[in-house]
């Protein structure tokens, strides 16, 4: 019966972010305003429900669904939303849904495909409170690189737009004045700055967190790991990124790449390593 | 002489520039990469001179910040000597000892700490709002480098091995080098309903010189530790001793469980047992299986297989890491830093006051990524404020 539930909550969780998506580009075609207010209802409605999804699994398990591929895809999905909501709170750039929206659908259809939804008891290594410490800071930290990943996207195209279609000054506002569906590419780059910031803390936060309970558990705090290592590259990828900013003035195209290319390791770190490279962290 | 100096300085500037930095980082990206497909990159004599150079790139960048920090606190700052750098306001009627002191209390109201100073040109006010922050980035570049020092302190002085210790048995680390020998007592598994292993333990005394000093249990996530040594609990297993008889010939084994027991012969057989159940194949295909039994004698074609003892193993890593509190330092430093680095802005104010033939010249320059110009703004609004209350007093 339980199970039930939280089966039905994962398909009404998928259903209602690929309603928000089409409403996302039905405001794009017709650019009705509240177009999104009822699309950010329909997102928050399915972060609701994939939260009781979540809340279900922890309580059939009994514990926190922190210890599989398909466990991590769901919250990952759930990081994405989550970041993608606050971010249209504070800077609301309503386009953002339409390219970050989808990589939660994409994710959470991965996971539904996934063969590891049987519920497996935890392995002694996973046995440790760092593991939700671990783990909560890599969905926040994926959460914000996801939203990035949109943002960099988003600065692209309105880079690419002619000049006569981009010529508003204040992003915001442009929006509600109806004049470009866009913000500035200023807000945008300004805005992909605060959201790699944030994630970079939290990403230093996963393999710090890591690094310890690896020492504690194996004896060993770093190991070259597939996994560790491409965690590291992602780092480093947004190391590359800030260091760009603060010291060298990169702005514009070339840190939209990088904010595309680090959500690209991201993404890697997570499915491409589990499936091509057995590692130390091989818990699907 | 000069033209080595000269080559040197260039050199030095190379070494220690930003370009190169961003060079080498990439060169570590690209090289971690190759390295998930081939670990032994992490070893190679590329990897790491392009890591010592990073960390000596990084420290030098670090050291260059500092000195720049430095300098720019005890120098006269070069924005207010630099014509569109700063803003200027006349304030006719004014003193500038007037000028300083509402300046100040207005500096001061806005949350910044001041300091006033006599100058070639007058009086000049520098506040200062979070100035502690301007260290972010160079701590944060520290802690790397501790990070790194750490690795390399544990690779050189550091020291591991691996235990195998039939239970109840002795682990004599003194022989290795550490300053204790190990007596594990008991050893036991918990499992899941499934069968799946929950946790393993081990009980185990300490034995220094022969004496007991301290008694533990270790298990997985939660190691030992004594004398700067950890001891972890990170595998079990079962070892199987026999003997595999041939006609007049007998041949003893002592094998991990699971591994093969070559019995060969022209079907070339091969044996592997998990406990009971023993499985024989012939070429790689399944020949027989069945039910082993420890003292009975198991026949398959000419040959005779017996088990006589099986013993459960408590596998242990033990390892003495003295960079590991450089690590640990790095990583808190780093947690400091970085939420340093990214949120907390340090703001600096420089005011020059100086006596000019109708009151006083107001020069005044800001350095503030964001708030700069509104803060500047909100200063001569006040200062430009005096201004008009002279006027209105006068007329």
């Amino acid at each position: 019966m339980i199970e039930l539930v939280e089966r039905y909550a994962f398909d009404t969780t998928l259903y209602l972010y690929a309603l928000g998506t089409l409403i996302f580009l039905a405001y794009t075609l017709t650019e009705r305003k509240r177009l999104i207010t009822t699309a950010l209802g329909v997102v928050g409605l399915g972060l609701l429900v994939h939260t009781v999804g979540l809340v279900e699994r922890t309580v059939t398990v009994g514990r926190l669904p922190f210890a599989n591929m398909y466990e991590f895809t769901v919250l990952f999905a759930w990081g994405v939303i989550l970041a993608f909501l606050i971010t249209q709170k504070k800077h609301p750039v309503p386009l953002l849904g339409i390219v970050v929206i989808p990589v939660a659908v994409v994710l959470m259809s991965a996971a539904s495909m996934m063969t590891t939804t049987v519920v497996r008891p935890l392995m002694p290594a996973l046995q440790s409170y760092w593991l939700q410490s671990h783990v909560a800071t890599a969905i926040l930290a994926y959460g914000a690189f996801g939203v990035s990943f949109g943002v960099g996207v988003l600065y692209l195209i309105r880079d690419s737009q002619p000049v006569a279609l981009s010529s508003t000054s204040d992003g915001a506002s442009a929006v509600t004045q109806g004049m470009s569906l866009l913000p500035s590419s200023e807000t945008l780059d300004k805005l992909l700055y605060r959201i790699i910031a944030f994630g970079f803390v939290f990403l230093t936060l996963v393999l710090i967190t890591g690094a310890v309970w690896a020492e504690q558990v194996w004896g060993a705090w770093w190991s070259w790991d597939p996994k560790e290592t491409w965690a590291l590259i992602t780092w480093l990828v947004y190391a590359l990124f800030l260091h760009g900013r603060f010291t060298r003035g990169w702005q514009g195209r070339r840190t939209a790449w990088l904010a595309i290319l680090g959500f690209a390791a991201v993404m890697f770190t997570l499915f491409g390593v589990t499936w091509l490279m057995p590692g130390l962290h091989s818990y699907t | 002489m000069f033209k080595l100096k000269l080559m040197m300085t260039g050199a030095w500037k190379v070494f220690t520039s930003m370009s190169l930095g961003l060079a080498l980082l990439c060169l570590v990206i690209v090289l971690s990469i190759i390295g998930t497909f081939y670990v032994g990159i992490f070893t190679s004599p590329w990897f790491l001179t392009t890591s010592a150079l990073l960390t000596i790139n990084l420290l030098a960048c670090t050291c260059r910040r500092l000195a720049t920090l430095l300098k720019n606190r005890r120098n006269f700052p070069a924005a207010l000597e630099q014509e569109g750098k700063y803003r200027c306001l006349e304030l006719a009627n004014c003193s500038p000892e007037r000028a300083v002191k509402e300046a100040g209390a207005e500096l001061r109201r806005l949350g910044f700490r001041l300091r006033v100073q006599s100058v070639q040109q007058g009086t000049m006010i520098s506040g200062s709002k979070n100035g502690w922050a301007v260290l972010g980035s160079p701590l944060l570049h520290l802690a790397m480098v501790f990070v790194i020092a750490g690795s390399v302190v544990g690779g050189v002085f550091g020291q591991e091995k691996y235990y195998e210790v039939a239970v109840p048995g002795k682990a004599l680390l003194s022989h290795d080098g550490y300053p204790f020998d190990l007596n594990i007592k008991k050893f036991h598994v918990d499992t899941y309903e499934d069968g799946t292993a929950k946790q393993y333990t081990s009980h185990i005394e300490v034995l220094s010189a022969n004496q007991k000093a301290l008694e533990k249990t270790v298990s997985v996530n939660n190691p030992l530790q004594y004398q700067g040594v950890k001891v972890y609990q990170t595998a079990f297993g079962y070892h199987l001793q026999g003997a595999v008889r041939e006609e007049n010939r007998s041949v003893d084994f002592d094998v991990e469980e699971g591994d093969p027991i070559f019995l060969g012969g022209p079907a070339k057989l091969e044996l592997a047992v998990q406990w009971p159940r023993y499985y024989v194949f012939s070429n790689g295909v399944p020949f027989t299986m069945g039910i082993a039994e420890l003292g009975e004698p198991i026949n398959i074609l000419s040959q005779e297989i017996v088990f006589t003892k099986r013993t459960t193993y408590t596998g242990l890593q033990v390892k003495k890491d003295p960079g590991l509190p450089l690590i640990w330092a790095g990583f808190i430093l780093f947690l400091l830093a970085l939420p340093m680095r990214l949120y907390v802005r340090s703001n600096q104010i420089w005011l020059l006051l100086s006596a000019s033939t109708t009151g006083t010249e107001v020069r005044l320059a800001a350095r503030h990524r964001i708030k700069g110009k509104e803060q500047e703004d909100l200063i001569l609004e006040k200062l430009s404020g005096i201004t008009w209350e002279e006027r209105a007093l006068q007329s």
